[in-house]
């Protein structure tokens, strides 16, 4: 007798749960070990910053550059997105739990705004390069970089001397992985809101 | 627990986590905001204090290597101390051969091959030159030109410009 209850049981818990949610808190505990979302390089290795919210790396002249402030920040970006990411994991295989509710909402939207953080920070970093820069002193007239994406090369001249330098700019992989997980936190969020069996909004209410 | 304080202890853990790494990396540098900001810039501070200009092209006495009835084929050895704390490349040099005396040109030079100068040492490039005139022997040459540096990609541009005389003896270097 008890076996049948046992399964049915199972079976209401397994279609309870938020596979979008799964799936999108899985991915959010891995992103911040994806890789760099953007690259720019300038020159062959003159300078090439490879950069996500989690971490940057800076290497000039084959050097690292460091600084212990962005070193940190990113480790609390990180360690903010695997905690949202355990949320979310969490609060979709048990949606019919009441904190469910408030830990999707905790995470289900970190990692959109850092997309859109990230797309408006690198877009005014170029506009204000492109924009600024060359306005500001004679030397710097002939700078330009990509916005995003793609390659210039700028003129830069100092007295006498005058410096040619490529610059190239790429969206990597692991970016296209944040979009489809932000997708996939809106798309949590909206589905415990509207789409819950109705035995658990019930439960709820 | 109840919601309200779960709601609170999520908002307290964003802040935490937000603020948390800030103080942490200000405590780290001994709250010395500079070390914290910015840290090392490495080799990127040779090229902003303006070493390369220390840099200076060496011209050494010109050498007659052929002469072909009014073509004279000139070289000369220039040294370069490369002040930076990396290799650099130089690629290319184009110069302008004119009669000091006059500005009357009289050829142009060019590299003889590329050479790496190792990072803070001395390097020696071969320039050669054809000039069209044979009625040359001591007088002054001055050389106008440009010298193209590789560094990481990054193609630097420098101005060169010598006075050397032209050899006494014609003496054909093979």
């Amino acid at each position: 007798m008890n076996a049948p209850k046992l399964s049915l049981k199972r079976a209401e818990w397994l279609k309870s749960i938020n596979w979008i949610g799964v799936i999108a808190g899985i991915l959010m505990i891995a992103l911040p070990f994806a890789g760099p979302w953007w690259r720019l390089t300038i020159g062959t290795e003159a300078v090439d910053v490879a950069t996500s919210p989690f971490n940057v790396n800076i290497t000039a002249l084959g050097q690292p550059v460091e600084s212990t402030l962005v070193r940190y920040v990113c480790f609390g970006v990180a360690l903010t997105v695997i905690i949202a990411g355990l949320f979310m994991l969490f609060a979709s295989l048990l949606p019919e739990r009441w904190w469910s509710k408030r830990l999707i909402h905790f995470g289900a939207t970190k990692v959109l705004w850092m997309v859109v953080f990230f797309i408006v920070a690198v877009t005014l970093m170029a506009l204000v390069a492109n924009k600024l820069l060359p306005g500001m002193s004679p030397e710097l007239s002939g700078f330009s970089m990509p916005y995003i994406s793609g390659s210039t090369v700028s003129t830069l001249t100092m007295e006498d001397v005058t410096v040619t330098m490529p610059i190239t700019a790429s969206i990597n992989s692991a970016f296209i992985l944040a979009i489809v997980v932000a997708i996939l936190g809106v798309g949590t969020r909206i589905y415990q809101r509207r789409f819950l069996p109705p035995k658990i909004a019930e439960k709820r209410a | 627990m109840n919601e309200r304080t779960l709601r609170i202890g999520l908002i307290l853990l964003s802040i935490a986590l937000m603020v948390g790494p800030i103080i942490a990396a200000f405590a780290a540098k001994g709250w010395d905001l500079q070390a914290t900001v910015m840290g090392d810039l490495g080799p990127l501070e040779n090229l902003t204090s303006g070493e390369l200009e220390s840099g200076k092209f060496e011209a050494e006495n010109l050498e007659i290597i052929e002469i072909t009835g009014s073509l004279i084929r000139l070289g000369m050895p220039v040294n370069f101390t490369n002040p930076l704390s990396f290799s650099i490349t130089v690629e290319n040099v184009s110069v302008d051969v004119f009669r000091a005396s006059d500005n009357y040109k009289l050829g142009q030079g060019w590299l003889q091959q590329k050479k790496v100068v190792l990072p803070e040492s001395p390097g020696s490039v071969y320039i050669i030159m054809v000039v069209t005139d044979g009625s040359l022997v001591g007088a002054l040459l001055s050389l106008v030109g440009t010298v193209q540096l590789d560094a990481y990609g990054l193609i630097i541009t420098v101005p060169f410009e010598a006075s050397v005389p032209f050899p006494t003896t014609i003496e054909v270097f093979p």
